[in-house]
């Protein structure tokens, strides 16, 4: 039986969003589409989803792919670890090498050439992977904390609400 | 009282990469190579090494990165070597290549032999050390 917590999707392209959505959504999981790393950030800890899947290069002009940049912080500053697939339309050597060595994903895909039914077996096994940890009462606080102070200098956070999928 | 030093076990045909590698680690650590798959079987059967870095593009009769792979599989399924740290240098670095060797054989680094960098290597070398075996050893 498919996991009814969500699949965290932080995307930017539209269109990427809903093929994701509709691949993950066609074997039954709940997406959650955060189209930056802030909001994804804000997600990370408001749904506690399973696993995430990342794009690396968001809207964004800094120097870093700005997926490696908004993970760094959430495992750094909010103290969350989830398992992540990278999917993204810029593979490399370089980045792939990143992504397994230094933040030890789970998989890496390259958008033009990715398995749909390897995709899914992967968020399978993010899924049973995250369901031996857990994100305690004391660690979601101290991660809102964290992003209250970052993002909106300690005021109450007020994040778009995502347009839900299934 | 000499410290003891890791072993490390270099598996690549070309002598003079394996000359280049030994360069950078013989100063802080015991180094051994082997130039073919049946050499480096014979040389871990009866030594215990603590880091092995392969070429993943052995050429023995052909230039497929199989034979590789293949030693690396081997390894990852004999019990006593299963948790040894590995590294692969590559002279024919793909996405591919790096998703295979990270995801399915589980090694510590892949490194693209016409960018590597002497202070990383031995850098990655150091903590590949460190985590080998599950960090059960010590130096």
């Amino acid at each position: 039986m498919v996991s009814s917590d969500p699949i965290l999707i932080v995307e930017d392209d539209p269109d990427w969003q809903d093929e994701l959505c509709t691949i993950l959504g066609a074997v039954g999981y709940k997406c959650e589409i955060a189209p930056n790393f802030e909001s994804g950030l804000v997600k990370l800890v408001e749904h506690r989803p399973m696993t995430l899947v990342l794009d690396l290069k968001l809207r964004s002009d800094l120097p870093e792919d700005e997926g490696f940049l908004g993970w760094r912080l959430a495992r750094q500053a909010l103290e969350l670890d989830i398992p992540i697939i990278i999917v993204t339309g810029h593979p490399s050597v370089a980045r792939a090498r990143k992504a397994f060595r230094d933040y030890k994903v789970i998989d890496f895909f390259d958008k033009l050439d990715m398995d749909k039914e390897e995709l899914i077996s992967r968020v399978s096994d993010g899924v049973k992977a995250s369901q031996e940890r857990t994100l305690t009462p004391a660690l979601r606080q101290h991660a809102l904390e964290q992003l209250r102070r970052m993002f909106y200098g300690g005021m109450p956070i007020r994040p778009n609400s995502p347009k839900e999928r299934r | 009282m000499t410290r003891q030093k890791a072993r490390i076990l270099i598996i690549e045909d070309d002598v003079d990469y394996v000359d280049t590698l030994e360069g950078y680690l013989k100063d802080d650590y015991e180094v051994h190579s082997a130039e073919s798959l049946r050499e480096a079987r014979s040389l871990l059967e009866w030594n215990a090494f603590h880091l092995a870095i392969v070429d993943i593009s052995l050429v023995l009769g052909d230039s497929s990165d199989e034979k590789g792979f293949r030693l690396i599989e081997e390894l990852r399924t004999t019990e006593i070597l299963r948790d040894m740290s590995i590294i692969i240098v590559t002279a024919y670095p793909s996405e591919e290549r790096v998703r295979k060797a990270f995801k399915d054989y589980r090694v510590r680094d892949f490194i693209d032999k016409m960018t590597l960098d002497p202070k990383e290597f031995k850098k990655e070398v150091a903590e590949a050390i460190a985590a080998s075996y599950g960090g059960a050893l010590s130096f």
